[in-house]
């Protein structure tokens, strides 16, 4: 009986525990928001694989680091990026964080955020403003290294053919007019390649970092050269892919006839470059959400934030691409 | 065999008034979960007339004339403190109500811009109040000049942005008012739903349980008859 008993009040301890776990546990879930990091973000636009592996990159390490994320897309438009901004400044964000469109534009409503008391984090491009207080921090590439690495490159491969000599006919496929990325990649560049006068720069227009704009523009391009054209310099992978598809239409042979530089190192042009029709690819990685987040926590916390944050990156070629593919997620 | 049989008629009879209680439990709880979030659809919804009273009350104040009370008031009279103060006082009391993570989450981002909204009418207060000081010297200066003309006139564009600022934020918290409302909705979906499931749950228990109380009737029954023949 006593055994029996020993058994009953064992069930019964049994079921009050599991009653009391599964009160604890719908506390849990309840939750408080008091003391969350409200993060308010801007992305440019949700255009081509190395935006959208951004927005993810971002989304994911919110998640992690437990950080509500409000996001906000400004599609390639400068002015709905501002008005998005603005929103986010009225919603009170502990931290406002924005990738710009263009290079200028935004002292107004970076004044807005200050007055607010809004710390704000610049990410993947640059931005010109008159007082660089009010940003606190930039993370991202150095775009201007990124042209400068291209003309290395290509300065290098061209000494590699014993073709240092001969004059080079260069083509330039340009991002988006005023973007970041379009005008300090084009500043890099040329910075090397002024220093070399058998380098000619034919052609140079955007083709909006799109692939079927970059196809049309290098089309038109090899029409207007009669195809006198050595190298095709793009400002992004897909205009470079872009290209490729022109030159073959063109029947020429990309990556032999014709030296195919993008940026970025994205997927498909690991693969094109695996294929012999790319030659290189400058690395702009788009996994910028850890170091996003880590700035914020440090911003949210009081510490210390560097004024600028350049991200690790790598040229691959025709050397180390096949490496590197198994690796690459976007 | 008959005590047995009673023993399983009480089981049944204990298990049926027991299954019976907590339905009846859950269905008062689920009715009053449906007046709260009634009460909170209220209680939101009663955040819009109060903010378009306070666009007017701050247009009466920039405009020097309310043509409710048919003459000139200052920003003191305008009320807008107190219309705020019931605005964050409603944000509170919903948020108080709420277990939702995301929906407390939406009530401090509303909270959040309340306080925008308050730091921009206090801007606007402290331009208001520059530009009556400025008025008053100048009228001590230069006493029927145009001078004061002029300088009413300089303060027009600062008026007119910080007032559209204000707007703009207003616009912000009636869009996350309706986002709330979204989310109040989409919870009082998953209150029905989770009601509808429990209701058939009981109406099945109650089915069984039914025809388990019939045959142990029936069982007593015959039991009870066969003693009395013996």
């Amino acid at each position: 009986m006593e055994r029996f008993m020993g058994k009953k009040a064992g069930l019964v301890l049994c079921g009050l525990l599991v009653l009391a776990f599964f009160c604890a546990a719908e506390t849990l879930v309840q939750g408080d928001t008091q003391g969350d990091i409200i993060l308010g973000f801007v992305q440019v636009s949700a255009e081509g694989t190395w935006r959208m592996t951004n927005t993810k990159s971002i989304k994911k390490a919110a998640e992690e680091a437990g950080i509500h994320l409000i996001f906000r897309e400004g599609e390639n438009n400068y002015s709905n990026q501002i008005k998005e901004m603005r929103e986010l400044i009225a919603m009170g964000v502990d931290v406002l964080a924005f990738s710009p469109s263009q290079v200028d534009v935004w002292d107004s409503v970076l004044e807005e955020a200050r007055d607010a008391g809004i710390p704000v984090i610049v990410l993947d491009r640059a931005i010109n403003v008159t007082d660089s207080s009010l940003y606190l921090t930039h993370i991202g590439s150095d775009m201007i290294e990124e042209g400068r690495r291209a003309a290395r490159w290509l300065l290098a491969y061209m000494k590699t053919r014993k073709r240092e000599q001969d004059e080079i006919r260069v083509a330039i496929l340009e991002g988006v007019q005023g973007s970041t990325p379009a005008v300090h990649r084009n500043q890099g560049f040329l910075e090397i390649l002024d220093q070399y006068p058998q380098y000619k720069i034919v052609q140079s227009e955007p083709a909006n970092y799109i692939f079927s704009k970059g196809e049309e523009v290098m089309s038109k391009f090899l029409h207007l050269e009669d195809g006198k054209i050595d190298v095709v310099f793009a400002h992004n992978d897909e205009m470079a892919l872009g290209a490729i598809e022109a030159i073959k239409k063109f029947g020429k042979q990309p990556g032999t006839d014709i030296v195919v530089i993008g940026v970025d190192a994205i997927k498909k042009a690991l693969e094109a470059i695996m294929k012999g029709e790319m030659n290189c690819s400058v690395e702009c990685s788009p996994l910028l959400g850890p170091q996003l987040m880590e700035a914020v926590r440090d911003v949210v916390k009081g510490r210390p934030v560097p004024k600028r944050v350049v991200t690790v990156e790598y040229d691959y070629d025709e050397t180390n691409a096949a490496q590197e593919f198994p690796n690459r997620t976007y | 065999m008959k005590s047995r049989i009673i023993f399983l008629a009480i089981v049944l009879a204990v298990g049926a008034l027991t299954a019976n209680l907590l339905f009846l439990r859950y269905s008062v709880g689920c009715r009053a979960e449906h007046a709260t979030i009634t009460k909170r659809i209220d209680l939101v919804q009663g955040i819009k007339p109060r903010l378009d009273g306070l666009e007017k009350a701050i247009w009466g104040v920039i405009s020097i004339y309310d043509p409710l009370q048919g003459r000139k008031v200052g920003f003191q009279e305008s009320g807008h403190h107190q219309i705020i103060q019931e605005i964050v006082e409603r944000i509170n009391e919903v948020s108080d109500m709420v277990d939702q993570k995301d929906m407390k989450l939406q009530m401090d981002i509303l909270r959040r811009s309340v306080t925008s909204l308050a730091r921009r009418t206090d801007v606007i207060r402290e331009k208001f109040e520059l530009k009556r000081m400025d008025e008053e010297s100048t009228e001590l200066l230069f006493p029927g000049s145009d001078q004061l003309t002029m300088l009413s006139e300089s303060y027009v564009d600062e008026m007119e942005k910080a007032t559209e600022q204000i707007r703009f934020v207003i616009n912000v918290i009636n869009n996350n008012l309706d986002k709330y409302l979204l989310l109040e909705l989409a919870q009082m979906q998953r209150e029905d739903e989770k009601w509808k499931k429990q209701r058939q749950g009981a109406v099945k228990l109650h089915f069984v349980a039914g025809a388990l109380a019939l045959i142990t009737a029936l069982l007593l029954l015959r039991e009870t008859f066969r003693l009395k023949v013996a």
